[in-house]
């Protein structure tokens, strides 16, 4: 049964529940949402293909859910339990579409995903790849091209294969904005059908989604030789025609235009460099969509379409045409490391349990999801820690369970230590194939995030042998620095650098020297404020490369009551090797700053990834290899030396909740009375205060969306009202010191 | 450390791993930076720039001899455009990391 011979209220009832299961090209996605306008724009959208539940375990686990922001009503959308942006509601399909369109990008390992609309020639000898950025014309010229009869592969991205550079059908909708919009609805009243219309703010205007005609939504997986990259280019009152692209404008184009071409490492090189080697390139000049797929249309129809784009050429272009080893015809799928298979059985959708109620605004909200989401959550997170811990045997595990234990090491950044540990302990063949693919995609991700760390590192590197310093590597650059195994799989996100006060100035200077800068948008008196009452510089990132560094002088902001100098922790630390100017914390010191990290900047939504670092620092097997300082200095871990300095620098409150929470949320051991001989308080005293109990709910996911509302305000909560900012409220000397820097102006 | 007491020596040298240079036509090159997994496209001039700082010694090598065995290579005379051109295309290149500057200060 196809989707459009669904009701609506069949369709949204799927798609509140267990999902729609739709494939895009190689890709398997599930769509889950509660909102109606979702509903009617799959059933229109994607009306042609097949009514099915998701498949467990899918490429994609997609969700538009509804919110609030601001007292305006909104959706966030969430890729594999990330939940990463928020759209107006005036824009709900755009965000289903936008976030699907993201996926090919970002999500995408096996394939080089160039921004581009790509069009199967009438004569089907092979497809045309129009790149642009949003705004060249790509979507009105594909649509035109699509509801002329040519069968269009997507209109926002083009799939090539690494290994044989064919292209892939996506069989996806096109977006179409403002006037665009209107020339379509205009020239084709008949054959273009729209999902529901959005509002564009900017540039003011209409929204909408044209529905993939039949031949084009068939051709969703097929895969197609590339013939020719045509840029398109709109200029008025002019005839189309063809206009010579030079090779290395193409190369440098196409590496700015696929968004996961880095990532893809000497894969993507090779790859665009056969494509700019092999394929003609040409800039599309034309004023009518119209006129451009005559002119096209008649290309092809006089025989070989690229001798043609070359004949029409003033100037001849001997481009060399590197065999490409592709029949044009061929439906067969390329050869990739773990293929997933597409679904065999369909299962009928069916009304689930969940029970549906619907507004007058045609909102939905589910109830009966919340608990069993939950149960199944509580049970992804004990098998994501059991098999971290390397306690736990995967192969016994079904594929729904392989589901969940994706979603919620996506969602806790845990996904590609978990791809680390299975890959080191076990024959990767025994996991299931598709649960494989997203593995290997978590190990490329990773693989790609320490190669930018590292080439970072080398460049600071320079920086402090240059400025005769010696930076204190922190957090995740320290953990990778001391080789840590468990640290492995670990990504970072910013390189963190602790420094003498007396030190900053030279490190700085060289830090600008080398192209560094702070954000543009902070004046002087931000800049000087973060000297003077924060514990770092205002963040520097280099004006190429983007990754932020951030220099502290101190662990916690000058400004909080619980501030201290760190001249003993710089004098404890030790080097990462002989000829490196870096050092690391001492490990009681590394545990210190990983809990008072999380404890005093709020931001537990990454909780479970910083208690399970916690974790693993305390816990002496996982420490580095035997010739690292980090294993030679101790092997058991110095607690008393933790309580000590606990006491010391009056952190008990904030290292005893830290260590709970972990203890129940990553399974970290603590020595019996640990906590009692630290705060005088039992365990469970502790764990009944209200900011423990927030901090438990603003770390665990819960409810189908992950971030019920409960979490949600919890969430808000610790990162404004933490205990510790509190304090800092509270204290008077907060507020002359305030004062004081008003005063400095 | 007050930098205007102090005495600066810079020398140019390629990055830790050798960069894949490929040719894309007669006068352009693709080049890609093993070490941040980027690419860039550089002219013969910037490959000459390049090959000399590859096969350099990995201490590095001061500006102006830089530009002499580029020129050299090229057989081109140094002249002032070929200099100033020459002059940003190392900066340009060490901005996308394809090659670095070292910085060495010592006191007076």
């Amino acid at each position: 049964m196809k989707i459009s011979e669904c009701s609506n209220s069949e369709v949204a009832s799927i798609l509140a529940g267990v999902g729609i299961g739709i494939r895009f090209g190689p890709y398997e996605y599930r769509i889950q949402s509660p909102i109606n306008d979702i509903a009617i724009a799959v059933r229109t959208l994607y009306g042609d293909r097949e009514f099915r539940t998701a498949v467990e375990c899918p490429d994609f686990r997609v969700r538009v859910d509804p919110g609030w922001h601001k007292a305006s009503r909104c959706v966030y959308a969430s890729v594999n339990g990330q939940i990463w942006k928020r759209w107006p509601k005036r824009l709900t399909v755009g965000a289903l579409e936008w976030v699907c369109n993201w996926c090919f990008f970002r999500g995408t390992a096996g394939k080089f995903a160039l921004h581009a609309a790509s069009a199967e020639v009438p004569s089907g000898k092979g497809a045309i790849v129009f790149p642009g950025l949003s705004g060249a014309g790509k979507s009105t010229l594909a649509a035109t091209l699509m509801l002329s009869g040519w069968r269009l592969l997507s209109d926002e991205v083009a799939l090539f294969d690494l290994q044989d550079h064919s292209l892939t059908g996506l069989g996806r909708s096109t977006v179409l904005k403002g006037e665009s919009l209107k020339l379509i609805r205009d020239f084709f009243p008949e054959k273009a059908i729209f999902g529901p219309v959005g509002r564009m703010l900017e540039p003011p205007g209409p929204v909408a989604h044209l529905r993939p005609t039949t031949e084009t939504t068939e051709i969703s997986g097929q895969t197609f030789l590339p013939l020719a990259f045509c840029f398109p280019e709109r200029q008025l009152n002019t005839s189309p025609r063809l206009e010579p692209f030079e090779a290395g404008l193409c190369f440098s184009t196409l590496s700015q235009l696929g968004l996961n071409y880095r990532f893809l490492g000497p894969d993507g090189f090779e790859t665009l460099l056969t494509l700019t080697k092999a394929c003609p390139a040409f800039r599309l000049v034309y004023s009518d969509a119209t006129d451009a797929e005559r002119f096209l249309r008649e290309l092809d129809s006089e025989g070989d379409l690229q001798n043609k784009l070359s004949e029409s050429l003033s100037t001849t272009l001997q481009q060399s045409r590197l065999s490409l080893d592709i029949d044009p015809k061929s439906n067969k799928q390329p050869p990739t490391q773990a293929k997933r298979p597409a679904p065999q059985t369909q299962q009928t959708p069916s009304s689930s349990s969940t029970h549906i109620e619907r507004d007058d605004t045609g909102w939905v909200s589910v109830t009966g999801q919340g608990k069993a989401a939950s149960a199944s959550l509580d049970s992804g997170r004990h098998h994501l820690f059991a098999i971290l811990r390397g306690e736990f045997d995967w192969t016994a595990l079904t594929l729904a369970e392989w589901d969940t234990l994706l979603l919620v090491a996506n969602h806790f950044e845990l996904a590609s230590q978990l791809a680390t540990s299975c890959y080191s302990r076990h024959d990767a063949m025994d996991i299931p194939a598709p649960a494989r693919v997203a593995l290997e995609h978590a190990q490329q991700a990773v693989t790609f995030n320490h190669k930018l760390h590292n080439f970072e590192l080398q460049c600071l590197q320079r920086i402090a042998k240059a400025s005769h310093t010696q930076p204190v590597l922190l957090k995740g650059a320290a953990y990778l620095a001391c080789r840590h195994p468990w640290a492995q799989g670990r990504k970072t996100n910013d390189i963190d650098l602790l420094l003498e006060p007396n030190a900053l100035n030279a490190f700085e200077r060289f830090l600008q020297m080398e192209g560094y800068e702070p954000d543009s948008e902070l004046t002087a008196s931000d800049r000087r404020y973060y000297r003077k009452w924060l514990h770092e510089l205002p963040p520097y990132k280099h004006s190429y490369r983007k990754i932020e560094v951030d220099v502290h002088f101190r662990l916690l902001p000058v400004s909080d009551p619980r501030s201290f100098p760190t001249d003993k922790w710089i004098e404890r630390s030790h080097r990462v090797a002989d000829d490196s100017p870096f050092r690391v914390l001492d490990r009681v010191d590394q545990v210190l700053h990983a809990i008072v990290n999380l404890g005093h900047t709020g931001e537990f939504r990454r909780a479970v990834r910083d208690t399970w670092d916690i974790s693993n620092l305390l816990n002496p097997e996982n420490c580095g290899p035997d010739n690292s300082p980090a294993a030679t200095a101790s092997v058991v871990f110095d607690w008393a030396e933790l309580q000590h300095r606990t006491k010391q620098l009056r952190l008990q409150k904030t290292v005893s909740k830290i260590l709970l929470l972990g203890e129940e949320l990553v399974g970290l051991s603590l020595p019996e009375h640990f906590i009692e001989d630290l705060t005088g308080k039992s365990n469970a005293r502790i764990r009944s205060s209200t900011v423990y109990r927030t901090m438990k709910t603003a770390s665990l996911p819960d409810g189908p969306t992950l971030r019920s509302r409960k979490r949600y305000h919890a969430l808000w909560a610790m990162e404004h009202f933490p205990l510790p900012k509190l304090s800092t409220w509270l204290d008077p000397l907060t507020w002359t010191k305030r004062f004081h820097f008003m005063t400095d102006e | 450390m007050e930098l205007h007491n102090l005495t600066k020596t810079c020398v140019w040298r390629a990055g830790e791993t050798e960069p894949e240079v490929r040719c894309l036509n007669e006068v352009e090159f693709a080049v890609f930076n093993r070490d941040s997994w980027d690419s860039s496209v550089i002219n013969a001039i910037d490959a000459a720039l390049l090959s000399t700082l590859v096969d350099a010694s990995p201490a590095g090598v001061p500006e102006g001899e830089v530009l002499e065995r580029a020129a050299r290579r090229l057989e081109l005379e140094a002249d002032a455009s070929f200099l100033k051109y020459s002059r940003e295309s190392l900066k340009q290149m060490a901005e996308v990391g394809l090659i670095c500057k070292d910085i060495t200060i010592e006191d007076q």
